[in-house]
């Protein structure tokens, strides 16, 4: 028999009749509730009880409150006198159980539960979703629709763009869908109350939820599988460790937390200590090839990028005596390579043939900048070449990395443009090829 | 459950403001509820704690002291004139039903 078991919870936050059933359910069963996850719930084999569970909603709730901050709270103490324990706290809601079959339910009152409810979604639920719809809105126009970005044709016949759209744009369906659910669900418990009936169930919402979220996770595998499909296996394994980091985050801030209450350290400092660890983990795992550019552990090479137009954010591979490193690093719109390209037209043909075209640039040519032969990347767009790692790091012939500020600035742009122009002989030598109108 | 700033009391609420008329804290509140219905009306304790803080926002109820974990509370000036609109209230709704339902004056005659 399993001493631990962890249960996938797949509820959205004001679903507190899942909640409930569920941890009844298990408690049927015989196992009770350890310790609540993002997404697992862990649970500890006992012996089956008939125990009662009940969700509270209570906006000042919050996942880092201590134990002695818990022990002075009036609602807690309350509910302990009238035999509820505390059994879990998350942001916005508690979660209460009692084995008196004849315990006064918490709440008596739907209407106010209801109400509750609506203030504890407010205080984070709502906020935060509105926030991730902008921000995946930007990356999915960014990444396929806007301005200078691939038509629908270069996303269908690029896996990672199609797959990075998809994923952007599944993302933005989840959120919306759990907004829509949420209001649905609101509206239809408010009018029931209006009319004397009880607060409607979210079954049909949940599994409309739980799809959606699945969705998203699929499609995220999906990335990583063309990655690999694409010969990209760095980006593959970049993104699996941003994964793991992103986790790793999660559950270091869970250990602060627990620890936090086990000393009884205020909520405060256990939320700014869990904020800072997981920021810092997450910059650091983030930028890696940032970090390594900086402290000149590591070069750049091979690249990606990722629509945020106000961080102009290119994810790139970095790697250290062949050993990959991680990826993604932040340039600014007005870098020097920047304003040169757009100033030089400097593009390279999918082929491999170089122009230093007037022509302007359009979607349905894939653009390559290559500053030295020996160095090989090939960007759908121009976009995507403009935010893209190249600019910033070049590979000499001599084997030596160099910044693109150096190179543009002082002595090594000579050797660029030579560079081309040895290409373009090269290539101009070469029989029925013709691109646009290369100078 | 408040209706649009305290127009009308629920039962609960109700209730609780009138137990409140002495001094006592949360849990006694919940038991003298209890005891003033021969358990008619019972209180959660989510359901008490909310409509504590929405009653002392409202100024209908104040806070007395505090012993050890427990707050007491009693009501207040305003508390006490809900009380009264309430119960006005309520006898009118009596009043009504007894001119219209016992005393045989039919609504069409009116």
């Amino acid at each position: 028999m399993k001493k631990f078991k962890f249960v996938y919870m797949a509820f959205l936050p004001f679903d507190y009749e899942y909640i409930e059933k569920k941890l009844t359910s298990l408690a049927a069963e015989g196992y009770e509730l350890e310790t609540v996850g993002i997404a697992f719930w862990k649970f500890r084999k006992c012996s089956p009880s008939q125990k009662r569970f009940e969700v509270l909603y209570d906006e000042s709730a919050s996942e880092w409150e201590s134990s002695a901050e818990k022990d002075n709270n009036e609602l807690v103490l309350f509910c302990a006198e009238a035999g509820w324990k505390q059994i879990a706290v998350l942001n916005g809601l508690r979660i209460f159980s009692s084995d008196d079959p004849d315990a006064v339910p918490v709440s008596t009152d739907d209407e106010l539960r209801l109400k509750g409810n609506l203030k504890s979604m407010n205080h984070m639920f709502i906020p935060l979703r509105l926030l991730f719809v902008i921000m995946f809105a930007v990356i999915f126009m960014h990444s396929s629709v806007s301005g200078e970005l691939p038509g629908i044709l270069d996303i269908i016949g690029n896996l990672h763009y199609m797959t990075l759209a998809v994923f952007a744009a599944a993302i933005l369906i989840t959120l919306i869908s759990d907004l829509i659910c949420y209001s649905v669900w609101f509206a239809t418990a408010k009018r029931n109350l209006a009319r004397g009936r009880r607060i409607p169930g979210f079954k049909v919402l949940r599994t409309i939820s739980v799809t959606t979220n699945t969705i998203v996770v699929a499609l995220f595998f999906t990335n990583i599988i063309c990655c690999l499909v694409e010969g990209r296996i760095f980006m593959a394994l970049a993104d699996l460790a941003a994964f793991a980091g992103f986790i790793s985050a999660l559950a270091l801030g869970r250990k602060i937390t627990d620890y936090g209450r086990k000393n009884n350290l205020s909520s405060r400092k256990i939320r700014t200590s869990c904020f800072a660890v997981t920021l810092i983990l997450m910059v650091s795992f983030m930028n890696l090839p940032g970090i390594a550019r900086l402290t000149g552990i590591a070069d750049v090479s091979h690249g990606r990028t990722i629509g945020m137009p106000w961080l102009y954010s290119a994810y790139g591979t970095v790697t250290h005596n062949d050993i990959p490193v991680s990826y993604s690093f932040y340039f600014p719109k007005d870098n020097d390579i920047y304003r040169y390209c757009l100033k030089n037209k400097l593009a390279q043909y999918k082929d491999g043939s170089y122009t230093k075209s007037s022509e302007k640039w359009n979607a349905d040519v894939a653009y390559q900048f290559v500053p030295d032969p020996s160095v090989h990347r090939v960007y759908s767009n121009m976009d995507a070449l403009l935010r893209s790692d190249a600019h910033k790091y070049l590979l000499l012939k001599d084997g030596a990395i160099v910044q693109i500020e150096t190179l543009f600035e002082i002595k090594n742009k000579e050797m660029l443009l030579q560079s081309i122009m040895e290409k373009e002989a090269a290539l101009s030598g070469m029989s029925g090829r013709r691109h646009g109108s290369s100078s | 459950m408040a209706r649009e700033k305290f127009q009308t009391l629920t039962e609960q609420m109700f209730y609780i403001l009138l137990c409140l008329k002495k001094e006592r804290c949360g849990m006694d509140v919940m038991s003298a509820v209890k005891e003033m219905t021969g358990g008619r009306i019972v209180i959660g304790p989510g359901t008490l704690y909310n409509l504590l803080d929405h009653f002392l926002s409202a100024g209908f109820i104040t806070e007395t002291r505090v012993e050890g974990k427990r707050r007491y509370y009693v009501l207040a000036e305003p508390g006490i004139r809900e009380l009264e609109n309430e119960c006005q209230r309520l006898q009118s709704l009596i009043s009504d039903f007894k001119r219209y339902a016992k005393g045989g004056i039919e609504i069409e005659e009116i």
